[in-house]
């Protein structure tokens, strides 16, 4: 039971890290806490869900699709949100993002009722997958650790062999030296917003087929957990961030599947591992230097 | 440029927000005279449990209509003034001193969820104005006095009659039970683990979970090492759909038992066919031959383009009461409310119902199972 429990952790852990990381992208090249970020998980979900329903896609293409769109509800979301604002008090962006986020929730409450609704048909099919006799996981959690798995594997290629993940990572290092050396700023920003909500619009999807649910506020919680993983790792650590990703997920299930009558509920678990972190060790596990809280 | 631009956005926001604003202020509120009897109205129309309110709120003015047609209440027509809660307590206070202190209305349909019931009872007790709640299940709301009725069993009674069929007629010997942490679950659970127990059925693992919970893997993984030959989920059809389908991918086989949060066709949409054989407790289903039920059905399908569901007939039914009480003794609140606690075998759509001394309805807890990917009546059986 403890193995399977640590799989269910994995899978829940890989689910969070690709939310995460767009954060964590952000956070490194900005400095700057993008709280929108659970709204662009959702409108992937529901991005494909149109997809395939309206469009008629198949299912791949649907989920190109879904990344499509967040990137670009992201990119316009820093054009429109965060860019006018940029040097002014760190409070009045991230003020700006909850309001964003709060704005493009009700949109699509208005839109699509708050009710939860089936995602659409896939052509994928949920089927067990036996590892041992007493270990089992489903083909669709497979998937969202196989993306995970796939997704940082192409990050890290972006991030180390091309040259906008280098201006990417120069940026993250010191925007404004970045800059002086000729690296277009405001593209450097853009491609880090899109390609962080193409991530999330994965999760978004691929945790839509795994409960077969999707509703407007299905963001709302998992943004925040993201940022208490982006915090545990470490503000702008991918690898932090991975880590804190796996880490939450494995306490969450251990949590829920050993004890009982918890003062806490699950989801308060991250939380309070959020003001532990933020009393023990306040750059987080791997960020390099301690921020003035 | 930037600022003209920032500027228009701007404005679009505001234009937005304006129109979804909107969308939660309340719809009836046509002129009224003296010929006509306004009856309140309250509940969820906006926020996330706004699909409940509008069912609810749908239902009761079907009520109305069909009264009206009929010639009204001595020859005065009936007005629903309908107010949203939001879902939230201190709202439905709002909604409700409105409703008594500006609109005037003579009795009030409550169509909101225990909370904002229970909150705003005591206030409906003293302002003496008569209240039948329609699907709130928190046993305080109709202890304050002798003007609040309600037509759905509590908590208790649904879980004592899983009790007694889970062990008596399915002959489940080791009951897990998963339950919504708010008092819905709580009450439920508490009477049917007293009951089950009672029986000679053990009550084998017990977990809370919470609205809007979607990941039960590490719940039915605990689930799954104890065993249990049935698994009884108390809660909403959100979660119940999300845990009979994780069951399955977890590879339990137990049988599932549940209550009335599963009675929606939500339940059968996103749990897909892993619905199939689960059994719950409710108290109205549409494939009922008595001629209420059917006439409601066919009139509610064509005025709403949907079937009536459990949360409709409850809410029907309790705008029904109100208006038969009316029917035997006018408008006066005092007499209305008398008249209503002394409602005895009325035929409403979710079975014949009388109120027993403490305000509670007494009527069939009703069996309901899903075949074939539709609902299918089992048996109904009266508890107390």
């Amino acid at each position: 039971m403890l193995a399977q429990q640590l799989l269910n952790g994995v899978a829940l852990g890989f689910h969070y890290v690709l939310i995460a990381l767009g954060l964590t992208m952000v956070y490194g090249v900005l400095r700057l806490l993008h709280f929108a970020h659970g709204v662009i998980y959702m409108i992937g979900a529901f991005a494909a869900m149109i997809g395939i329903l309206y469009l008629q896609l198949p299912f791949a293409v649907a989920l190109l699709f879904a990344m499509v769109v967040s990137g670009i509800v992201g990119m316009s979301i820093e054009r429109f949100a965060y860019r006018p604002l940029r040097g002014t008090h760190p409070i009045t962006t991230l003020i700006s993002g909850v309001g964003i986020s709060i704005f493009l929730e009700n949109v699509f409450q208005v839109m699509f009722t708050s009710d939860s609704r089936a995602f659409p048909e896939t052509g994928i099919t949920t089927s067990i997958i036996t590892l041992t006799e007493s270990i089992t996981i489903t083909n669709t959690k497979l998937y969202i650790i196989i993306a995970g798995v796939v997704c940082l594997g192409l990050l890290y290629g972006f991030l180390k062999l091309t040259k906008l993940g280098i201006a990417i990572q120069a940026a993250a290092q010191d925007i404004r030296a970045a800059s002086l050396m000729g690296i277009n700023v405001n593209r450097v920003v853009a491609v880090t917003f899109m390609l962080g909500s193409a991530l999330a619009a994965v999760a978004g999807v691929l945790v839509a087929i795994n409960f077969n649910s999707i509703s407007p506020t299905m963001g709302a919680l998992p943004g925040l957990k993201a940022f208490c993983v982006v915090v545990l790792g470490g503000l702008g650590s991918i690898r932090g961030t991975i880590v804190g990703g796996l880490l939450l997920g494995v306490v969450e299930s251990l949590g829920d599947g050993f004890m009982t009558d918890l003062v806490i509920d699950k989801d308060a678990i991250a939380f309070v591992i959020l003001i532990l972190i933020l009393l023990i060790r306040p750059s987080g596990l791997f960020g390099k230097h301690i921020e003035k809280v | 440029m930037l600022k003209k631009r920032n500027g228009l956005f701007a404005a679009f926001l505001g234009v937005a927000l304006l129109v979804s604003g909107c969308a939660g202020s309340n719809s009836a509120s046509s002129s009224a005279d003296a010929n006509t009897i306004k009856v309140g109205w309250f509940g969820p129309l906006t926020g996330p449990t706004a699909t409940d309110g509008t069912l609810s709120r749908d239902a009761a003015l079907l009520a109305v209509e069909q009264v009206n047609a009929a010639g009204g209440i001595g020859g005065k027509q009936v007005q629903l003034v309908t107010e949203d809660d939001q879902g939230k307590p201190e709202e439905a206070l709002k909604a409700v001193q409105k409703l008594i202190n500006s609109d005037k209305v003579v009795a009030l349909v409550n169509g909101a969820y225990s909370g904002p019931a229970k909150t705003v009872a005591p206030k409906v007790q003293e302002a003496k104005i008569p209240m039948v709640v329609a699907y709130a299940v928190h046993p305080d709301i109709t202890k304050g006095g002798d003007y609040v009725n309600r037509v759905i069993y509590t908590g208790d009674i649904q879980g004592k009659a899983m009790a007694d069929y889970a062990v008596n007629d399915l002959k489940k010997k080791n009951i897990a039970v998963l339950y919504v942490n708010i008092d819905y679950g709580k009450s439920i659970y508490g009477a049917f683990k007293i009951e089950a127990e009672k029986l000679g059925a053990k009550v084998v693992i017990d977990k809370p979970f919470k609205m809007g919970d979607k990941d039960f893997s590490s719940l039915l993984t605990a689930i799954k090492a104890a065993n249990p030959d049935a698994l009884y989920v108390v809660g909403y059809y959100n979660e119940a759909a999300a845990i009979v389908q994780q069951a399955k991918e977890a590879g339990i086989g137990a049988q599932l038992l549940g209550v009335d949060g599963f009675d929606s066709p939500k339940y059968l949409e996103l749990g897909k066919s892993n619905t199939e054989d689960s059994t719950f407790t409710t108290s109205f289903y549409t494939s009922d031959q008595r001629d209420i039920v059917q006439k409601f059905v066919k009139d509610y399908t064509a005025k709403y383009k949907s079937e009536p569901g459990m949360l409709a007939s409850q809410s029907y039914d309790a705008a029904m009461v109100i208006l038969e009480g009316m029917k035997k003794v006018g408008t006066d609140k005092e007499q209305l409310a008398k008249a209503i606690n002394e409602t005895k075998d009325f035929e409403g759509t979710s079975g014949k119902i009388t109120f027993g001394a403490d305000h509670e309805v007494i009527k069939p807890v009703i069996f309901m199972t899903i075949k074939d990917g539709k609902f299918r009546f089992v048996h109904s059986k009266v508890y107390n």
